[in-house]
């Protein structure tokens, strides 16, 4: 194994481990990637943090 | 007062344009966050053009009455005494329903302005407001705004200086005599600190034995059971109780304040309206939502949203392209003439072998990918004395039609053909390479070893190439949905899926969470939290991850690809989404007849929006969250699994030495099969044995979906490239459909993938959201049974179709005729408890 297979293995691990340290932290949810612990910047605009009341009021935006 | 001491509350219904007007006046531009079940926020901002004034936004609400957490927070704050003077904003477009919870605020005796929002619309409508008169009626100034367009925001500060000055409003309006009665014995038996503009409004409360501002005013027991026998004595005499009897008397004065003050234009039918009766429809509602549905899954998958992803599949992660298609039609040309030449060769030499001519340096060549080589071997063999006679027929299918022809080739027609070489797409115009070409000649002049080539070419390359190829279907799927959401068809479907639901005990509010599903299963399941009704909450996180979201859209694309190879089929696709909807309207009625979901369907209120265009920066935004989420994705989880799945299926034990297999086992081909994957795999293939794929292929790949499910795309485009199944076929999807024996097995291993336990991450909140390890169990075992179930049904019926049974077929048989007696028996008595009669929908429109 030649030293630039080490390097490109190396890398490859420690973004490996980056992402599993990352989803431990925040959880892997679809829309945000934060899941429950969605930072105040995302709670605006994800509807997990909404429920299903506010959601249905967006939807109704907009009565005449 | 001083002007520092300033403090304005504005209040008002939900979707008066109060946020408009708070984000006009402060130049806030922010969202207002009042989420019910989670908390309710107000928001405070200075006054743009006058630092010494407070803004407080508060949230939407109806009524002051505190039923909901925004409705106490409102009042709360109201009667809190901070608030100098109170913005009371008004939808002038809706003047009966806003003015309920402004003759609330005005009773509060707070001084009050009402901003007469959306004049310009009124104007439009051609609705007139006697401002002046309003203003008599309701005892404080009226002024005309229009948030949107900045009119009357001068004139409405002035006001709210002048009221703010005065401390207080009177309120002008009064109820039935005998009720004015009563509320003016009540503010007699009121303690003496209560202020006297604050007197109606505790009055009031008191005769609607509100709790809250009971408890406030501290009555001595004497005076509270005389305010106890008076407003027990008008409740007799009304026949009504008291809430309800104030609730009356507020609309009467409405009514007359209505029809004092609104000069309406002569009714007609709005656009919305008109589109409305067709939409919304008895008969017509659902079938439209089925063809737009179709539509938008049709448009996204097999036609604009197809073209993006084959180019980003078979090209920029693929073999490359031609900048601008610059030289395309030339080198299809000559790949064409050079893929004749290579099949007339093939034909000959076979049949050369058959005759016994030695043709072991061609195969050589083949197999160590050497073309010149082989063609000159081919040559070679063509050239021999023994080849003269040698009469091979050769085979072509065309690629659009399957039309299949064939030519008669002999040894100087392949000579002929061994002179042609492989183009060169570079000779052709300006070529460029796709992204594994890049990588690979990156990592080879960088002198990396094939391992590592592999791992980072045949891994991570092949495995999130495949997950982003699939960027401009959902890319199509997602500029259709929100367009949708945003120009208010989706909340027609919500009232239209009511009717549907409401059938099998559930209410249209729970679709809004599998509306929210299409995105991701995550929000949709947390997003149920404020269902009341417990029953249906569970059954709505049950059935809501059914809906495929935007992670399953690689799939059902890969599947359509696998089943058809041309458009004629497109309802391929839909046809995935409607099994979705199908799963969760079947287990809504299966589970709905057991003891666990027994109930009433929670009645379900919803306002429709007009239909409009949706602005372009809301529309992106939507898009761009959705989109971006799913890159993400591809760059950290999946990431993350297409390195685990590399060396799973690269190392192994074979012979009894566990290595790196391309290694351990000299280059054979189907090394995979001896990996620590098709080992584990392999263990589980057994389950899905009956619905027809049991390969560990397949295994690998749906226990890799619940890590997420972008992943089953992912590990087959490892699998397949690892295992070099890519290198014949000309697309992914063919060398995916390439490892199932059947259509039918395709098809089960989409609908079980699609219908099973989410990934981990919907699990997890599953789990939270249930709050419960039995409920928990209860959710996943029922949606992998479920999905099963369906599969097993696919994939034997289809077999049985083709004159194939088996005992699965009566398992197959057995479980459809139990599903079928479920869904048609008659609701079991008192599974609808002992409630009254349900209320249906209602649009409030």
């Amino acid at each position: 194994m030649n030293p630039v297979d080490i390097i490109i293995l190396a890398l490859v691990a420690i973004a490996f481990v980056a992402v599993c340290l990352r989803v431990r932290r925040k959880g892997s949810c679809g829309d945000c990637s934060s899941a429950g612990t969605c930072s105040a910047s995302h709670k605006r605009s994800c509807p997990a943090m909404k429920g299903v009341d506010q959601v249905e009021r967006e939807l109704s935006r907009g009565v005449r | 007062m001083a002007a520092s001491e300033l403090h304005i509350a504005l209040a008002g219904n939900p979707n008066c344009g109060k946020t408009t007007l708070f984000n006009l006046i402060t130049g806030q531009n922010g969202y207002v966050g009042n989420w019910p079940g989670v908390t309710v926020e107000k928001k405070e901002a200075k006054l743009s053009s006058d630092k010494s004034v407070t803004v407080t936004d508060l949230p939407g609400i109806y009524s002051l009455s505190p039923y909901s957490p925004e409705e106490q927070v409102s009042r709360d704050y109201l009667m809190s005494g901070e608030p100098d003077a109170v913005i009371q904003v008004v939808d002038a477009t809706n003047l009966e329903r806003n003015l309920y919870l402004a003759l609330q605020v005005i009773e509060t005796g707070l001084p009050t302005v009402v901003a007469l929002n959306m004049a310009d619309l009124l104007e439009r409508n051609g609705d007139r407001i006697e401002v002046e008169a309003l203003s008599r009626q309701l005892g404080c100034p009226v002024v005309m705004i229009s948030a949107l367009k900045n009119t009357g925001i001068a004139e409405l500060f002035e006001k709210v200086r002048e009221v703010a000055a005065k401390k207080a409003v009177t309120p002008e309006h009064s109820f039935d005599a005998a009720i004015e009665e009563v509320l003016t014995r009540l503010e007699g038996l009121l303690p003496d600190n209560v202020p006297a503009h604050k007197r109606r409004y505790y009055a009031v409360k008191l005769f609607e034995r509100d709790e809250a501002a009971t408890k406030l005013l501290k009555l001595p027991a004497e005076q509270a059971a005389e305010a106890e026998r008076v407003i027990a004595q008008c409740e007799a005499d009304c026949d009504d109780d008291a809430e309800s009897i104030i609730t009356s008397e507020r609309y009467g004065v409405i009514a007359h304040i209505v029809d004092e003050c609104l000069r309406r234009a002569p009714a007609k039918m709005s656009t919305s309206e008109k589109i409305d009766r067709v939409v919304t429809n008895r008969w017509l509602g659902l079938p439209i939502f089925a063809a737009i549905m179709f539509g938008v899954y049709w448009l996204a998958i097999s036609t604009f949203g197809t073209a993006g992803t084959d180019f980003t599949n078979d090209q920029i992660f693929g073999d490359g392209w031609f900048f601008l298609g610059q030289g395309r039609e030339a080198y299809d040309e000559a790949a064409g003439a050079y893929s004749d030449a290579q099949t007339e060769i093939g034909a000959f030499v076979a049949v050369a072998g058959e005759q016994g001519i030695d043709i072991s340096a061609y195969t050589e060549a083949v197999d160590a990918e050497d073309a010149e080589a082989a063609n000159a071997a081919a040559a070679a063999i063509a050239a021999q004395p023994a080849a003269a006679d040698i009469r091979a027929t050769a085979e072509f299918e065309d690629e659009d039609t399957g039309e299949v022809t064939t030519s008669s080739v002999d040894a100087a027609a392949v000579i002929k053909d061994a002179a042609v070489a492989e183009p060169d797409p570079a000779e052709f115009g300006p070529w460029v390479p796709g992204v594994p070409d890049v990588v690979t000649g990156w990592l080879e002049a960088a002198g990396a070893s094939a391992i590592v080539i592999g791992l980072v070419v045949d891994g991570v390359v092949a495995g999130v190439g495949a997950v982003l190829g699939f960027i401009p279907q959902m890319f199509v799927l997602f500029v259709l949905l929100s367009f949708l959401e945003d120009c208010g068809y989706m909340a027609r479907v919500a009232f239209v899926m009511d009717r549907v639901f409401r059938r099998f005990g559930l209410s249209g509010k729970s679709f809004i969470p599998m509306l929210v599903s299409t995105g991701c299963g995550i929000p949709g399941v947390l997003s149920t939290k404020t269902i009341e009704n417990e029953k249906d909450r569970r059954m709505t996180v049950i059935t809501t991850t059914f809906i495929p979201c935007g992670a399953k859209l690689p799939i059902i694309a890969l599947l359509m690809g696998a089943l058809v190879n041309d458009n004629e089929a497109a309802w391929i696709a839909p046809l995935f989404y409607f099994l979705g909807v199908f799963a969760v309207i079947v287990s809504g009625i299966m589970l709905k007849k057991t003891k666990l979901f027994a109930g009433r369907p929670t009645p379900f209120v919803m306002e429709l929006p007009s239909y409009h265009m949706p602005s372009v920066r809301s529309w992106a935004l939507h898009v761009w969250e959705r989109v971006s989420s799913y890159i993400k994705k591809a760059f950290t989880i999946i990431f993350a699994s297409t390195v685990v799945v590399w060396f799973l299926s690269n190392f192994g034990v074979y012979k009894g030495v566990f290595g790196f297999l391309p290694d351990v086992t000299g280059g054979l081909e189907e090394f995979t099969d001896y990996s620590v994957l098709a080992m584990v795999s392999g263990a589980l293939s057994w389950i899905f044995a009956p619905l027809g794929f049991e390969s560990w292929q397949a295994t690998a790949m749906t226990v890799n979906g619940l890590v997420a499910k972008e992943n089953v795309v992912a590990t087959a485009a490892s699998i397949l490239h690892i295992s070099g199944a890519t290198e014949n076929d000309a697309s992914l999807w063919t060398a995916f459909g390439a490892m199932f024996p059947t259509v039918g097995a395709v098809a089960a291993f989409g609908a079980f993938n699609l219908l099973c336990a989410p990934c981990f991450a919907a699990m997890g909140t599953i789990r939270a959201q249930m709050d419960s390890a039995k409920w928990t169990a209860i959710a996943l075992g029922y949606e992998c049974a479920f999905a099963w179930v369906v599969g097993l049904m696919i994939n034997q019926f289809y077999l049985a179709a083709t004159g194939v049974f088996s005992v699965w077929t009566v398992v197959a048989a057995v479980f459809a005729a139990l599903i079928l007696f479920q869904l048609f028996r008659p609701m079991p008595k008192g599974a609808f408890g002992e409630d009254e009669e349900p209320e249906g929908a209602r649009s409030a429109a």
